[in-house]
């Protein structure tokens, strides 16, 4: 079979190649990476026939799209395949619920490993194509087909208004109960300045007396930082892998996708849970999204 | 889960190692009846007073030809009397150094006749008291008579544990003389502690002075000890966040968590590590990763030198010459003067935080993080200083640009490595 490519034509919004993440590599200061909402690509993926976390495209608005070299069968977030013929184009829309976005190839994007992973990290201008977004005219290679499409039953994969689930800590020294109980207790809105760095939240602000002075702490994707102003901001797959400010909780990885698939505007609430209730949400989530295959 | 301390029969034997007092938290000092004498006794307590180790009296049937491990047939009022004047012996001479006695343990034979009978228990802790007073807590097994009967005369009480002696599948000790009563062999004593200590089931574990290899075992155990005593706590469900003691190797710390089982990263900052894993394959304790690196001194690595050249030209030059009441070549000059380390290796990809500045030139962060810091930028805030491999946002007083270095190799990684030595030579 002839080597393929996919073919940007048009963009509506900012689109990345992105995949399951380069986990290991926090020590040189590189962020794990992944796909912002991973049950999504998860499902595109499985939908033409590839590993789960496979690289694909994760786009904030419309793409057009061409297939080059052979027949591409795509899948958008998981929805049945289409088979785009050599030279045909395809219009994906944009995200019509969620905040972004996957479109799987079958075979996955073939673009350079770097350090482990596939997809961009725009900070460091690794990964991805040209460690950059893209633009029309790109042309990204396609890996070869790997195996029969899974289908993943993608409706109502998750309740939108339902809590966040997370573990208070670890800096709780740096806050009162009520800062706690205000986190619990409040409804906060997605701001518009979220990206994969981080999703700031409105509301209420979590006053704390931590001056951060401290030394740089170490960091994860779904920690809860508290600025000075007592803004919260839920660090994302591309999180600085240290940083000063206290974190008052952590979300559980369970939920790290239905997190980032909150658009800006939309309500997020939280709830708490022990670490045997965020283990079995964990368990349910690999079950489901990754055929019970344990994480990569 | 509270500290668990090691305490360790001292004072018995002539050629007794003295760096058992450095190892032990608390030494059980022998007064007089199974072994020791004022010459002895002085020895242990000055010993003691050197390394901050706690003074506890360490009493016994008054049997030296048998060690006090012979079960001997003494009314309990002789008994109250022996323990007393053996523990005022003890106490006197304490009293002279000026240190004080806050543990009493009962030795052998007596540890184990006492703890099973009501009545020679209630006899040796009214010995206690009259030599000691009530501010003293009696180290004894967890259940038993010596436990009740400390807490009738409001002793505080330690439960213990012994890290090289074997136990029977019910939990207790196998009798002396018998195979497998004594553990030498690190590992299982080690195994031991573990078990003693993560159980929360004991408050302080025992290592006998006169075991074979007591020094190495004393060793192992403290380092066991220590290690789980290092704070641990969840970073959500996949990460833990342990606070590392100033004297630990960073570098060694980071390897060594790095590389166990269903660790998938370890991160080192100034006073943490943190291990990242998946939440439904959680690692062992990975303190106990440390243990090893506690027990021993490890020599840090071979520390690369790396210099960087810097034209001072940042826009927060002048503002921090005028906080530090300094000329800006002053700041400049002062800034290259330092052979710099690396403290973390984060933020951004091969960004290294770099101290200690001179004090002189220490400035907080921007009040307000700047959109963009251009890449190599070099930055001061606090006691650190950095380039910033990327252009990103930051927080940091800009004092110069690096020229020709790249911090960050897609293939390689970052450059700079924990531990590494860094100069800045100032160019133009």
């Amino acid at each position: 079979m002839m080597a393929g490519w996919l073919e940007i034509v048009g963009m509506g919004g900012p689109a990345t190649v992105q995949d399951g993440g380069r986990p290991g590599q926090m020590h040189h200061g590189v962020p794990p990476g992944g796909a912002l909402v991973p049950e999504l690509l998860a499902l595109a993926n499985r939908a033409v026939g590839n590993a789960w976390d496979a690289a694909a495209l994760e786009c904030l608005g419309s793409l057009e799209l061409r297939a080059r070299g052979r027949p591409l069968r795509v899948s958008v977030d998981g929805r049945s395949e289409q088979v785009v013929s050599d030279g045909e184009s395809l219009r994906v829309p944009a995200p019509e619920h969620a905040s972004i976005r996957y479109v799987a190839v079958d075979g996955g994007l073939d673009v350079q490993e770097v350090l482990g992973g596939r997809g961009t990290l725009l900070v460091a201008r690794l990964g991805g194509h040209e460690g950059r977004v893209l633009r029309p005219g790109d042309s990204l290679p396609v890996g070869a087909p790997r195996g029969p499409s899974e289908q993943v039953d993608a409706e109502g994969i998750w309740d939108d208004t339902a809590p966040i689930r997370l573990m208070l800590g670890p800096d709780t020294e740096s806050f009162d109960a009520l800062m706690a109980a205000s986190l619990l207790g409040s409804t906060f809105t997605v701001s518009s300045a979220s990206d994969r760095v981080g999703m700031r939240l409105q509301g209420p602000a979590l006053a704390h007396g931590d001056e951060g002075a401290s030394t740089s702490r170490p960091m994860v994707r779904g920690a809860i930082q508290v600025t000075l102003s007592g803004e919260p901001i839920i660090l994302g797959p591309d999180h600085p892998t240290t940083g000063g400010y206290p974190l008052i909780a952590t979300v559980i990885r369970a939920d790290w996708g239905r997190l980032g698939a909150r658009r800006p505007g939309a309500t997020v609430e939280f709830h708490a849970v022990n670490p045997d209730e965020a283990r079995e949400a964990w368990r349910q989530h690999l079950r489901r999204f990754r055929g019970g295959a344990r994480a990569g | 889960m509270t500290e668990c301390l090691l305490n360790i029969d001292l004072g018995e034997l002539p050629d007794e190692d003295a760096r058992l007092y450095a190892l032990a938290q608390v030494a059980n000092i022998a007064c007089g009846g199974h072994a020791g004498d004022d010459a002895s006794m002085r020895r242990a307590l000055e010993l003691c007073a050197r390394h901050g180790t706690r003074v506890c009296a360490h009493p016994s049937y008054e049997d030296r030809e048998g060690f006090g491990r012979r079960a001997l047939d003494v009314t309990p009022d002789v008994l109250r009397g022996q323990v007393a004047s053996q523990c005022a012996r003890l106490s006197r001479l304490a009293q002279e150094q000026r240190v004080p006695v806050v543990y009493a343990k009962l030795h052998g034979a007596l540890y184990h006749a006492a703890n099973t009978s009501p009545v020679l228990a209630r006899a040796v802790v009214e010995g206690i008291v009259e030599a000691l007073g009530t501010g003293v807590t009696l180290i004894a097994p967890a259940e038993g008579s010596l436990r009740d009967a400390a807490r009738n005369a409001g002793l505080a009480h330690a439960r213990e544990g012994f890290a090289d002696r074997g136990t029977l599948p019910d939990g207790s000790l196998i009798p002396r003389g018998q195979p497998g009563a004594v553990l030498t062999e690190a590992a299982k004593v080690r195994e031991n502690t573990v078990r003693l200590a993560t159980q929360d089931t004991v408050d302080t574990v025992c290592v006998h002075g006169d075991t074979p290899g007591a020094v190495e075992l004393a060793r192992e155990v403290r380092a066991t000890l220590d290690a789980l005593s290092l704070h641990v706590e969840p970073l959500g469900d996949g990460a833990l966040r342990l606070t590392l003691p100033d004297s630990l190797e960073r570098r060694a710390a980071r390897e060594v968590l790095r590389a166990l089982p269903g660790v998938v990263d370890a991160v080192v900052t100034e006073e943490h590590a943190c291990v990242y894993f998946d939440p439904s394959a959680p690692p062992d304790e990975p303190r106990l990763a440390l243990a090893r690196l506690l027990r021993e001194t490890v020599a840090p690595p071979e520390q690369t030198l790396i210099t960087l050249r810097v034209r001072y030209d940042g826009p927060d030059l002048e503002k921090v010459a005028t906080r530090a009441g300094l000329s800006v070549d002053e700041v400049a000059r002062l800034h290259a003067a330092r052979e710099y380390s690396v403290r973390c290796v984060g933020f951004l990809p091969g960004f290294a935080y770099l101290g200690e500045l001179d004090p002189r030139i220490v400035v907080p962060r921007l009040p307000t993080p700047r959109m963009r810091v251009p890449a190599l930028a070099v930055g001061i805030a606090g006691g650190r200083t950095g380039v910033y491999p990327f252009a990103s946002p930051g927080g940091w007083n800009l004092i110069g640009t690096a020229l020709d270095f790249t911090a960050f190799h897609p293939d390689r990684g970052a450059v700079l490595q924990l531990g590494d030595r860094v100069r800045f030579e100032r160019v133009g």
